[in-house]
């Protein structure tokens, strides 16, 4: 799939056929992690793929968010001493949040680019999924994906003009 | 262990799809199970929803509201009216984010459904004059 085909095409998606992910599949997305950029190339970010059913279950139990049932939640987490250790206080406190950011889009996109749909979650208690997962207090839970083969078409999207969005040499107030 | 009535009987264990095997009519929802999943769901949301937007107080009681009916309905009788009311709810509940109005008027559609089964209701329980 086209990269710009990709980005237009893609949009969250909350529900989810039963078939589980081929191996070959959660290899080729779990890789992205590998390849996506870093600030201070603090490589602070760890993915935990969860697919047990109970497990998925015992997850989406403390993550009201989590729509479905999907056949996989990634765990986007970051191991905050080390974002500290390699990037300092800004790199704990911002970098790791904006590097979080960087890999879940990559992620997103490259799960749109397997054929399958995904949704990022934030609304999490994450000292329960800590709790379920055996994470460790330093390592933050930052984001859940769910992902699986879509089961409903993608919702339509409300977006701004670009008028609004987007400004060229000066940041214009009256144009919204 | 002897069942009680309107109990479902006690776990045997997880089944591949995590939920655990509790028995109760065939092909029906595990009872105790679905109950303790809408049970963290709601504690969690609960303790999320201070930190949220506004309107996603809205769409967990839409969404619990769901998940209630469709554990009342995997066990009834005959809950034809009460699937049509979670089919209702689960396309407002969908509309939550993009399109509020059409979230609200969805929930009026299935607040009146339900008034008006509870008047059917009374209308078969009342002694012809």
């Amino acid at each position: 799939m086209d990269l710009f085909e990709a980005i237009k095409t893609r949009r969250s998606i909350r529900a989810y056929r039963p078939d589980p992910l081929a191996p070959h599949t959660i290899e080729q997305l779990v890789r992205v992690l590998q390849n996506s950029p870093m600030a201070s190339n603090a490589q602070e970010l760890r993915l935990i793929v969860v697919q047990q059913p109970a497990r998925i279950r015992a997850v989406r139990r403390f993550a009201p968010g989590l729509s479905g049932h999907p056949a996989a939640v990634l765990v986007l987490a970051a191991d905050t001493e080390l974002a500290k250790a390699r990037g300092g206080k800004d790199g704990r406190d911002v970098a790791l949040y904006l590097n979080a950011g960087v890999t879940l889009a990559y992620l997103l996109l490259a799960a749109h680019g397997l054929g399958l749909g995904a949704c990022p979650v934030r609304s999490f208690h994450a000292a329960a999924i800590r709790t379920i997962l055996d994470m460790p207090v330093s390592v933050e839970p930052v984001v859940l994906i769910s992902v699986g083969y879509p089961a409903e078409a993608p919702r339509a999207k409300a977006v701004p003009s670009m008028d609004e969005v987007v400004f060229y040499e000066r940041y214009a107030q009256s144009r919204a | 262990m002897s069942d009680t009535p309107n109990r479902a009987p006690k776990s045997q264990g997880p089944m591949p799809n995590g939920r655990h095997r509790l028995g109760g009519p065939e092909g029906r929802q595990p009872f105790e199970d679905d109950l303790y999943d809408l049970f963290c769901f709601l504690v969690t949301a609960a303790r999320q929803l201070p930190r949220e937007p506004d309107h996603y107080g809205p769409m967990r009681l839409a969404e619990a509201a769901c998940r209630v009916a469709s554990v009342a309905a995997a066990w009834a009788s005959d809950a034809g009216d009460l699937r049509q009311v979670v089919d209702e709810l689960m396309t407002a509940r969908r509309q939550a984010l993009n399109d509020p109005d059409a979230f609200l008027a969805g929930l009026d559609r299935v607040i009146l459904r339900c008034a008006d089964l509870e008047r059917k209701r009374l209308a078969e329980g009342e002694t012809p004059a």
